[in-house]
């Protein structure tokens, strides 16, 4: 997996690439962390190089919602690919995020005042 | 054309089999032996990302359970027609990850626990999977190479 991270405004986003699975999702918890200690409260996540997802790569997106709730900041997740779109619903989880099309109406969506 | 090689794996079948220690050096082997599997099979990815998932979800519970799943896992991919097999099986204390409860799928984020979640997943991923309790932990699914997910046009 390949993570690249790009600011625009105050919106930090994050373009995974390739597999989010247990051997990868530490990498990918590792560079939300890090970017939230550098004080990113907007976050958009780009998803539309995912090959798949499995829980382990759910459950970090999962821990990222909730610590951005409690930091008052805002996540929106972006394009995702057909398997990443499958696993969410599967897994219950549309309704629990903010979901784009593009990275484009994601970022104007995360910097939109509440 | 088809391939002597290629006809002959459609007709007789193909398997690969391999032992790997549990956890993440395991899991690694296992991707990377499922890749060149596919590959030489020709199995769509709208097909094999599903196996992939189910893989890591299974091998991921074997590391989290019990005693690690013992000292080897042993993996077989098989293709017998259109339908793509897959074997885990481990020697650690008896555990079906088949028979743990399923979560809850609609719970708002505050409640949303990620426990059992992989579980659920590759049930609905896969067509079937079976587990069986010899004196090791046998788990095989099986997911069919059908029509509707042949490769989409790049």
């Amino acid at each position: 997996m390949d993570i690249q991270q790009s600011t625009q405004g105050n919106v930090v986003l994050l373009a995974a690439a390739g597999r989010i699975d247990t051997t990868t999702s530490g990498a990918l918890d590792d560079a939300l962390r890090r970017a939230l200690e550098a004080g990113a409260r907007n976050v958009v996540v780009d998803l539309s190089d995912v090959e798949y997802i499995s829980s382990a790569g759910l459950r970090v997106l999962l821990v990222l919602a909730k610590r951005l709730r409690d930091l008052r900041g805002r996540l929106v997740l972006c394009a995702m690919s057909e398997p990443v779109k499958q696993v969410f619903e599967l897994a219950g989880f549309m309704p629990l995020f903010t979901i784009e099309p593009s990275r484009e109406s994601a970022a104007a969506r995360c910097s939109a005042p509440a | 054309v088809v391939s002597f090689a290629g006809f002959l794996a459609e007709f007789m079948g193909a398997e690969t089999a391999l032992t790997v220690p549990p956890g993440s050096a395991g899991a690694r082997q296992v991707a990377a032996a499922f890749d060149v599997f596919c590959a030489g099979q020709q199995v769509p990815p709208s097909v094999s990302w599903r196996l992939r998932v189910a893989l890591d979800e299974v091998l991921s519970n074997i590391a989290r359970h019990g005693d690690a799943g013992g000292a080897s896992i042993d993996v077989t991919f098989r293709r017998d027609g259109e339908v793509l097999e897959v074997t885990v099986a481990d020697s650690g204390s008896a555990f079906d990850p088949l028979a743990q409860p399923s979560p809850d799928l609609t719970s708002p984020l505050e409640s949303r626990a990620p426990g059992g979640l992989g579980i659920a997943l590759l049930r609905s991923l896969i067509d079937d999977v079976t587990y069986q309790r010899t004196d090791r932990n046998v788990l095989v699914m099986r997911k069919r190479i059908t029509a509707s997910e042949a490769p989409e046009p790049m």
